[in-house]
């Protein structure tokens, strides 16, 4: 198991591989950015498992569905990095 | 039998993607030429394994000016020729099909043989490697064989009729064939209509290597399409799209659109006999021809000019030179038939559409599309063949022929259009 990340480290992870993954400027990827306004659900799949591969962890569906923004995805990650 | 008046169909738009040039304008131009799209593999790496290491493949397809970057990772190969073709057609045919008329009057059929298999493949390389929790959600709109007709309907705003046809190398022709009867029957005033092929993949072209229906000719692959002649060996696999724009002809002239050429006939009949060989006496490709012809109400007399299917293998070709033979008579001597594969390839699923373009500038132009390569004709094959180069000819009648595994066959009869 990899150590737990800063939150900004983690943060700026995640909305790289949003950006990257939806084609996108990272300047349009903010905190309080929501999933469904910058993606659809197929996107938001695609980038959860984007996040597993990338912090070496697992999102549950039923976690995923509660993911709203981009701040819910980094301290979902933060805290099952803890955990792990 | 005619039982109904049918409303005439035209062709008022035409575009294409294929490994001679990725506009319809351009592989006309191509073909004119008689230049070759066939060359070595480069999609993926082959060892001493593989009978066959050359394809009529697109190299460096940019489909960029017609689908976002972003949105090209959801969308399989297949489909993003459809739409880029679909997008030349459109523009060609000068009506905003986005903004003009109702959507729910424009529909599209949109053939393809075996839909996203680049797809498919990658998908279960990933499922295997990684699992199940790794496989794509875009697996499946990407793949499906349908993903063609929805995107273009997407693109277009057409919420008429959208579906797709999969009758292996006639799915264009069907989707054309389909698309007439749609105008005719006063569905739709328009139908983006043809097909799209992306299918060059390492097991798509092993197991056509395995049917030994390919061409094995890997030291001279520009040489290795040669319908009708002595040494043909195989068809060359292929890749690409075509789309046509059928349009109702009194809604083309209120807009002072211009005609390419009438579509009068569709003619489609199935072997029942094999499911991957020809039938020898290519019964199925005669009555397809004749059911068109009639479907027409043109006598075969008049027909000048036939875009054959022509793939070069030894028993399909054996098959439609009989055909033609039985059903034209004396006058199989006079008309000329050409095979536009001998250069293209077979693009399976998007010949008919890509061919369709050759038979329509038939008229359109008077310029016969030659067969490349036919140095020696086979046996008995004693027809006008436009052997290496193109002919200027004058030609009101032309048939697009297309015939697929299964047993499906597909002939089309385009007219010079006069009110």
């Amino acid at each position: 198991m990899s150590e737990p990340l800063p939150d900004a480290e983690i943060e700026a992870k995640v909305v790289e591989a949003i950006a990257d993954q939806l084609g996108i400027p990272k300047s349009d990827v903010t905190p309080t950015s929501e999933f469904n306004a910058i993606c659809d659900s197929l996107d938001k799949a695609e980038l959860m498992m984007e996040f597993e591969d990338l912090f070496e962890i697992s999102i549950t569906d039923d976690s995923a569905t509660k993911l709203t923004t981009v701040s819910d995805a980094v301290r979902y990650i933060q805290r099952t990095m803890k955990e792990s | 039998m005619r039982t109904i008046t049918h409303r005439r169909v035209v062709i008022t738009g035409m575009g294409g993607v294929s490994n001679l040039a990725q506009t319809g304008v351009a592989t006309w131009a191509a073909m004119k030429e008689g230049r070759s799209g066939v060359s070595p593999l480069r999609s993926f790496p082959q060892n001493d394994d593989w009978s066959v290491r050359f394809a009529g493949e697109i190299h460096d397809f940019d489909p960029s000016h017609v689908v976002d970057p972003r949105e090209q990772r959801r969308i399989d190969r297949v489909a993003l020729f459809a739409m880029v073709a679909a997008d030349e057609a459109a523009r060609d045919c000068g009506y905003d099909l986005r903004n003009e008329g109702d959507p729910y009057r424009h529909g599209t059929v949109i053939g393809s043989g075996i839909g996203g298999v680049i797809t498919m493949e990658d998908g279960l390389i990933k499922l295997l490697a990684s699992g199940p929790r790794r496989v794509s959600p875009f697996v499946v709109p990407r793949l499906m064989v349908n993903a063609g007709a929805g995107n273009v309907s997407i693109q277009f705003n057409l919420r008429g009729p959208s579906t797709a046809v999969a009758s292996a190398c006639a799915s264009s022709g069907h989707a054309v064939g389909i698309s007439m009867q749609i105008i005719q029957r006063g569905d739709c005033d328009i139908m983006l209509a043809g097909g799209s092929e992306a299918a060059i993949t390492p097991l798509t072209l092993s197991a056509f290597a395995s049917m030994k229906a390919l061409s094995t000719r890997n030291d001279d692959p520009t040489r290795a399409s040669r319908p009708f002649d002595r040494d043909r060996d195989g068809f060359v696999l292929s890749e690409g799209g075509a789309v046509l724009v059928l349009e109702e002809l009194e809604h083309a002239k209120k807009r002072g659109a211009r005609i390419y050429a009438e579509l009068v006939g569709y003619g489609a009949t199935g072997d029942a006999y094999h499911i991957a060989a020809p039938d020898v006496e290519g019964s199925g490709a005669f009555k397809a021809m004749e059911f068109a012809l009639r479907d027409a109400e043109v006598n075969a007399d008049s027909v000048g000019y036939i875009n054959a299917h022509g793939t070069s293998t030894p028993q399909g070709d054996k098959a439609e030179v009989a055909a033609v033979k039985r059903l034209f008579g004396d006058h199989a001597y006079k008309l000329a038939m050409s095979s536009t594969k001998s250069m293209t390839g077979h693009a399976l699923g998007a010949a008919g559409g890509l061919e369709s373009i050759v038979a329509i500038m038939a008229i359109y132009e008077g310029v016969l599309a030659p067969t490349i390569n036919l140095d020696n004709p086979d046996e008995g094959f004693d027809l006008d063949f436009v052997r290496h180069t193109a002919q200027e000819r004058v030609v009101d009648v032309t048939l697009n022929n297309t015939f697929g595994f299964g047993g499906h066959n597909v002939s089309l009869v385009f007219k010079r259009f006069r009110s």
